[in-house]
């Protein structure tokens, strides 16, 4: 089957996705896959207003001196590089206020030109080399997964 | 619609392959579907192989705890960027359907296979499923906690300890249907919890630079007693 890019430059189409339609989102999914359910994205997600996702702010905040990784920061230092790549803060004013993260507009990055088929493509070919095939079979547990980002989330609306 | 091994295989993302796969998707150098983009391929290349390299640290060499918990904060982020970049629930078919392609894996499950059909009935169906507000209730939330926490959700929602939540959540053949669902209920209920505003968060600032840091308490109250009067929350 043919993939058709359809159209989806945002000042072009408008946005009728609401957290009410996740319903059959994760039911569709084979259950060792169900870590890519659009739900986990929601619950990353949550942005409403001037607030943002706890985890994309953290993670940009976060400074991991690559020359220095070790077990423990080096696992982080690729998400630290994605959220970069993804999102952007602004800061304000001399004593360097930072505002809340939101999705980087900037044209000469190449997140601003992905698209949710072509996000799935990146995603699909990340997931299929070798070792992230071994992790798949052997070591996920999607439960476990969604259930930290729940809690993470509750965890930081209450902090 | 067969999966075999894609081009990709051999656990080796080349650089070759990875454009090809690039260029399925209108992305080729500096041009994005015609349209000039002036981003050239290797910065593709670097996000897919950064997202494989944090899946890559999945079984976790270190002590971390979290690293038996977490597999890829990278997955996370890339579907919160999915959530905004979508205009509509097709985009998100369109995300698993591209992501199974460049997989060489199927990700939909047997009984949904005519999801890949555009205008078959079921495809049609399944766009216009959603939730409704009677399907959010309390006590159906409180259900589909309790089938993620695979206990008393009361007990887990007054535990700080990983620990308690890495015991609970076993994923057994009996949970196949029941956390997917569960899942959907729970994110669900709580962006629409998040639809009114997060509670703003005090900060502690100094004067013109200068003397202690203090906390900016009123001016919080202040900006909460306004946004509740604008978001109605009083009504």
């Amino acid at each position: 089957m043919p993939l058709t890019l359809r159209s989806e430059r945002k000042v072009d189409v408008m946005h009728q996705l609401s957290a009410l339609h996740l319903r059959g989102t994760s039911q569709i999914l084979v259950p060792e896959l169900l870590f890519l359910s659009p739900a986990v994205g929601l619950l990353t997600h949550l942005t409403s207003g001037a607030s943002s996702s706890s985890l994309v702010t953290n993670l940009r905040s976060c400074y991991t001196p690559l020359t220095q990784a070790s077990d423990t920061n080096h696992s982080i230092v690729p998400a630290v590089e994605i959220a970069k790549e993804f999102y952007h803060q602004r800061v304000h004013g001399e004593h360097r206020r930072y505002g809340p993260t939101a999705l980087s507009r900037s044209r000469s990055k190449a997140s601003y030109w992905l698209q949710p088929s072509s996000l799935g493509c990146i995603v699909g070919m990340a997931l299929s080399s070798e070792s992230t095939e071994v992790a798949i079979m052997s070591s996920i547990c999607p439960k476990n997964l969604i259930i930290f980002e729940v809690i993470c989330d509750l965890w930081s609306y209450y902090d | 619609m067969t999966f075999g091994r894609t081009m990709i295989d051999q656990g080796c993302l080349s650089d070759d392959a990875i454009d090809r796969e690039l260029l399925r998707h209108g992305i080729e150098c500096n041009m994005v579907n015609g349209e000039y983009s002036g981003v050239s391929l290797a910065r593709y290349r670097r996000i897919v192989r950064l997202i494989a390299d944090d899946l890559g640290h999945i079984n976790g060499k270190s002590g971390n705890p979290f690293s038996r918990i977490v597999k890829g904060y990278s997955l996370s982020i890339i579907l919160s960027v999915l959530w905004e970049k979508s205009p509509n629930k097709q985009s998100l078919l369109d995300f698993i359907l591209a992501a199974e392609l460049s997989m060489g894996r199927s990700m939909l499950r047997p009984q949904y296979s005519e999801l890949r059909l555009p205008g078959s009935t079921a495809h049609k169906q399944w766009l216009q499923l959603e939730f409704t507000r009677d399907d959010l209730l309390l006590g159906q939330v409180h259900a589909a906690t309790d089938v993620l926490l695979g206990g008393d959700s009361n007990t887990m929602r007054s535990s700080s300890s990983l620990d308690r939540c890495t015991s609970a959540a076993v994923w057994t053949h009996q949970d196949d249907v029941a956390v997917p669902a569960a899942l959907e209920r729970v994110a669900c209920s709580v962006a629409l919890e998040h639809l009114f505003k997060r509670p703003v968060r005090l900060g502690r600032y100094q004067y013109r630079g200068d003397g202690a840091a203090r906390p900016d308490c009123v001016e919080v109250v202040v900006r909460e007693v306004v946004d509740a009067l604008i978001y109605g929350q009083f009504s």
